[in-house]
């Protein structure tokens, strides 16, 4: 088990490498330029070479890449062009935003999912079955900004229970944190409790079929037990796929949960750092998303190792 | 299983679940107005007019939009856009997910298990949005033309959204393969002598379907809610052609402002188009799988 | 068992707080009577004295710097750190400004021509916006302590206006370049740059800044001690944080929920004209607009009543013209040669040989400031529809258009765009060759480029108006541009909040602001 997690382990650093190559020259391949991007269509042509050159774009592109390797090897992922600040720092400022959001819109998905999942999955084809995949439905298919200020509508200024966005810390106050990140977390909750309630509805179903699930059944193990124990443990493996990706997306920052609800997370920055193509901080936001991603796959590879001996082979 | 098995296995799980064939009704009202839409609406989909914004009412059923164009046409007219997005995207997810990820994890362990899949980890690293924002900002969004052909903005759309979706799709395939392959009938094939292809695609694959049905038919959804969030930053599909997202894009400012029709009608279609592909896709997996059958004794 | 229904009370208790929490918004802005909020739209990168993210975060900047004139409500020119309006030598070239002398910086440090010479050296060096202006000013000297001289290469009292939206004076010595992270070369222990009524005191790129009052500034210790910037990029959005009192002034709203919520009870909003102008410049230099019937014939489809007044609420005035129908230099006459009459429309197809029509391609910013403008090209796409003509709309980033421009990659491009004025800035930057968008525009015409020279020259109005009566017919005769209206500036903001206009240079002035 130790070895195949080295292995695994070894082979994300080669991810990692992989991705900073395709980031680099993925932002590179956008239309229009840096220099143009913080001076406007005023700019002449000499002001534009000018800006090229201060910002360092004027070197060719393995200098620039192997540049921005190295530094970001050190731990220096470059100055941002739109803020004149360090990358890091900025990175700094949201990333706690983001990960507030994504453990609470985690939390909602799964309070939602798994009951209905398994509820669904234990009335199959019958009242309670459908009434929970169609609820589940509900939140996938509203588009985020749509159900985004309907909440607002409703909550923060018809009723005004809530606050209509902006982010508190919860350092300075837990409630008031909480009422902040509440109706966002539930927009991007509910269109990730779909993914995984199905998921587990699927899962649970075909684990239910099997035959070892019948030999307990017929050994008069109640209903109940092989429901929520045995089935639910067994279905957990290829939920545990959804879950996991879905949180990844949700590390990554949702751009337009952020704009609606005015948090200053890291998909809302990096949408702008796209738009003013900003490349340090591009490259720095997406390389910490992928490094994000590839830990949280290896965390799960070593759960699914855990939970199901059979692929240590 | 041939065919007219499952069409009749299809046909009995219909009567007992009406709600399934509710679904399946509605998906072919959809079929019926993506088709002939000029039948089904009268008015002119695009067409600005000055009665604007009015409610719903005997000649604009579903009322007019902030531009007076008739949103009943314009839902109809968007049918066959936002059922095109969502299901050419899902097929070119399905059509480069399932082999990779049937590939990978028949050869788990390995070197062509860990190049397919750190691959696939690398692109699914990348937050899809704005991976399509890069895309289609990097293509534009005007009609591309090479050559004789010209290729419309909206396949560039369908493809970049494709093929964000194949990582998600390799993987869910990759991790029941894995589980599937240890399974008893799979150790029988090997014995009796079934080459590996054969094994993977005739034995282990059908038996991955339910996962990777269930997932295709969430797909669809957030296919067609992406299209919504490219709209949302104006690089969705162009003006004026609608689609359903689109529609929900461009009124967004309405739903605070008490005019309901404008992002209600498009969002109901777009709500019950998912859950009728949902409960299509439940009904699909149960017909496509018959051990489910022999298994549960009940279906 | 008892674990999850422990996890249960927790869980309700984090609710009621919640929404116990949910009244605060309301009631901390009750209670800080001395602080007033704004939103923003835009982004807000820094408060660099001319490095601004776009117009609307010169609202910040206009709370920490001052300059030798400000651009009054109105749009003419008040002292600010001059003690008066300039003198100008007879030949347009040379103004001299007297400096009050009484201008302290946040340090404490004395305001004097120095600090200006230094200033407008760096802004003409490395303002990026703006372009080349070294093409208008040619030097900026002191003449003892409290006098400055600019020297101008040709007459234009436009510089005025424009370094005034701007560009503004930093202590000698400030770090403009590298202003640092977060820019505390400018701002933060003894190297405080600005002289302007508030002093930043806390700020986060792209979320929000923090100004408290500058007790000793020159006008006066301004009446509210703390102001609050905050970005919300969604402008149903801000309607929201408006309407439940996290914010007290909103810079931007959907244009049809203005009127409305200014007529709310608690609430009170404002518009006026502004520099801001919605138009579509055509590509002179490439077919179809190197024809100018079409030019014509595309300018007199458009039905710029219904854009202007149904999709944008009023808050665009129509024009065809690039002047106001209530400014001094608006032709009625001319204005009708470009008005929306689909008939004329077809003759000029006619005249250009296409009368069934041509298709071209219109680039649309998404997202767009100010207003939408994908909302007025779906209404000019059926316009021009009706005369034949097909315009294919391709939403682009602003950054992937100014590459289109710069690479003479165009057609047309309709989109909202804010000056410091039209008269006296656009008409030289679109169309004279030496300005900064002309090299992308296409067009070039020597009688056009002698009349706006001629109009740079004065500063009243009524010595202008031979100049602009000749732009404007040139402008009309060759319609390099599509004209559909100009844009007022709006904001919308709590009734009890006054001290706070909207302005001609539509970003936000908070220096006056106060409660009650």
């Amino acid at each position: 088990m130790i070895g195949f997690l080295a292995g695994r382990a070894a082979s994300l650093a080669l991810v990692l490498f992989g991705a900073s190559i395709l980031i680099f020259l993925v932002v590179r391949a956008l239309p229009g330029d840096p220099a143009v991007a913080l001076m406007t269509q005023n700019a002449t042509p000499e002001m534009i070479a000018e800006m090229r050159r201060t910002l360092g774009l004027e070197r060719g592109l393995p200098t620039q890449f192997a540049l921005w390797l190295g530094g970001a090897l050190g731990g220096d992922l470059g100055r941002s062009f739109m803020f004149s600040m360090d990358v890091s720092a900025l990175i700094g400022e949201r990333f706690p935003v983001t990960l507030h959001l994504a453990l609470t819109s985690l939390a909602i998905a799964l309070a939602i999912a798994i009951p209905t999942g398994v509820l669904a999955a234990a009335n199959k084809g019958k009242a309670l079955d459908h009434l929970c995949r169609v609820v589940a439905m509900v939140g996938i298919s509203m588009p985020v900004f749509w159900q985004g200020l309907l909440m607002i509508l409703l909550f923060a200024v018809t009723l005004g229970w809530l606050p209509p966005g902006g982010y508190v810390s919860p350092a300075s106050g837990l409630g008031d944190s909480f009422a902040h990140i509440l109706l966002p977390s539930v927009a991007l909750g509910t269109a990730y409790a779909a993914t995984v309630m199905r998921m587990l509805r699927a899962s649970m179903l075909d684990v239910l079929g099997r035959e070892h699930i019948a030999v307990a059944r017929a050994h008069g193990i109640p209903e109940r037990t092989l429901v929520w124990r045995d089935a639910l443990h067994n279905a957990a493996i290829p939920t545990l796929t959804a879950v996991g990706f879905s949180f990844g997306y949700l590390l990554a920052g949702a751009v337009l949960t952020e704009v609606i609800f005015n948090l200053p997370g890291m998909g809302r920055l990096l949408y702008e750092s796209i738009l003013a193509r900003d490349y340090p901080l591009v490259q720095g936001l997406v390389l910490l998303n992928v490094a994000v991603f590839v830990a949280i796959n290896f965390a799960m590879d070593a759960l699914y190792v855990a939970l199901d001996p059979r692929i240590r082979r | 299983m041939n065919r007219g098995k499952t069409i009749g296995r299809l046909l009995g799980i219909v009567r007992r679940d009406p709600l399934a064939a509710a679904a399946f009704l509605f998906l072919l009202l959809l079929a019926i107005a993506a088709l002939f839409p000029e039948q089904i609406a009268a008015m002119s989909p695009n067409r600005p007019s000055r009665l604007r914004l009015l409610p719903p009412g005997d000649v604009y059923l579903f009322g007019t939009d902030q531009f007076g164009r008739d949103i009943f046409a314009r839902c109809v007219h968007a049918t066959s856009v936002s059922l095109l997005v969502g299901l050419t995207t899902v097929a070119i997810a399905l059509l480069l997910g399932v082999p990779l990820g049937a590939i990978a994890a028949f050869r788990s362990p390995g070197k062509i298990d860990s190049g397919i899949m750190r691959t696939m980890d690398v692109l699914m690293a990348f937050p899809p949005i704005v991976l399509a924002i890069a895309v289609v900002a990097a293509l534009g969004t005007q009609d591309i033309e090479i050559g004789p052909f010209t290729v419309p903005h909206i396949t560039k759309v369908m493809v970049v959204i494709g093929l964000l979706n194949v990582p998600k799709v390799a993987r869910i395939v990759r991790a029941s393969v894995l589980v599937e392959r240890n399974e008893q009938y799979v150790m029988a094939a090997r014995a009796v002598g079934a080459s590996e292809a054969r094994v993977l695609f005739r034995e282990v694959l059908p038996n991955c379907a339910s996962p990777v049905a269930v997932y295709a038919t969430l797909l669809v959804a957030t296919s067609i809610l992406t299209e919504a969030s490219l709209s949302f930053l104006g690089l969705g599909i162009q003006p004026p052609q609608p689609s359903w997202g689109g529609m929900l894009a461009d009124s967004r400012t309405y739903v605070m402002s008490g005019q309901w029709w404008l992002t209600v009608f498009p969002g109901l279609l777009i709500f019950l188009s998912v859950a009728a592909f949902n409960l299509a896709g439940d009904l699909l997996r149960d017909a496509l799988d018959p051990a489910q059958i022999t298994r549960r004794g009940d279906a | 068992m008892s674990k999850s229904n422990l996890g249960r009370r927790e869980f309700l208790g984090a609710a009621a707080g919640a929404a116990a929490a949910g009244v605060l918004p309301g009631a901390a802005t009750a209670q800080n009577r001395n602080t007033v909020t704004a939103s923003l739209l835009g982004n807000l990168p820094n408060i660099h004295p001319w490095h601004v993210g776009n117009v609307e975060t010169a609202a910040a900047n206009l709370l920490v710097y001052s300059n030798l004139l400000k651009v009054g409500p109105d749009g003419t020119m008040v002292p600010d750190v001059a003690a008066s309006l300039p003198t100008i030598s007879a030949d347009g070239l040379n103004y001299t400004f007297e400096l009050r002398r009484d201008v302290r910086f946040h340090n404490g440090d004395r305001l004097t021509s120095e600090d200006v010479v230094y200033s407008y050296d760096q802004y003409l060096s490395t303002a990026r916006r703006r372009g080349n202006l070294r093409r208008f000013i040619k030097n900026v000297t002191k003449d003892g302590d409290y006098v400055v001289k600019v020297e101008l290469v040709e007459p234009w009292v436009g510089w005025m206006q424009l370094m005034g939206y701007e560009a503004a004076i930093v202590r000698r010595g400030s770090d403009v370049v590298n202003e640092g992270p977060t820019g505390e070369n400018l701002y933060r222990g003894s190297r405080m740059a600005g002289s302007g009524p508030y002093i930043p005191t806390n700020f986060q790129a792209d979320v929000s800044a923090e100004f408290e009052a500058n007790p000793d500034y020159f006008g006066g210790k301004p009446a509210t001690q703390t102001i609050k910037l905050l970005r919300i990029p969604d402008a149903a959005t801000q309607l929201a944080n408006l309407r439940t009192g996290t914010v007290d002034i909103i810079s931007n709203c959907p244009p049809k929920d203005f009127a409305a919520m200014a007529r709310t009870p608690g609430f009170a909003g404002a518009s006026r004209p502004s520099a801001g102008i919605f138009y579509m410049p055509m590509n002179t230099a490439k077919a179809p607009f190197d024809n100018v019937h079409l030019r014509r014939a595309v300018s007199c489809a458009i039905d710029r009543d219904y854009i202007c007044d149904e999709i944008y609420s009023g808050l665009v005035t129509p024009s065809a013209l690039p002047a106001a129908p209530t400014e001094f230099w608006y032709d009625a006459t001319l204005a009708k040669q470009l008005a929306y009459d689909p008939d004329r429309a077809r003759f000029h197809l006619r005249e250009a040989g296409m009368p069934r029509g041509f298709a071209f391609e219109a680039i649309v910013p998404a997202p767009s400031a100010y207003v939408e403008a994908r909302e007025a090209a779906i209404v000019m796409q059926a316009n021009l529809a009706d005369v034949g003509i097909r315009m294919n709309i391709r939403q682009t980033d602003f950054v992937s258009m100014y590459r289109s421009a710069q690479n003479g990659d165009w057609q047309a491009f309709p989109h909202p765009s804010m000056q410091s004025s039209i008269e006296g800035y656009l008409i030289w930057n679109n169309y004279h060759k030496d300005g900064n968008q002309a090299r992308w525009m296409g067009y070039r015409n020597a009688d056009f480029e002698a009349a706006t020279m001629d109009s740079f020259r004065y500063l009243e109005n009524a010595r202008k108006m031979p100049g602009l009566q000749r732009v404007s017919k040139i402008l009309v005769e060759d319609c390099p541009a599509l004209w559909i209206g100009r844009l007022n500036a709006y904001h919308l903001w709590r009734a009890d909040i006054s001290g706070f206009a909207p302005r001609y240079s539509h970003f936000m002035d908070l220096t006056q602001v106060k409660r009650g």
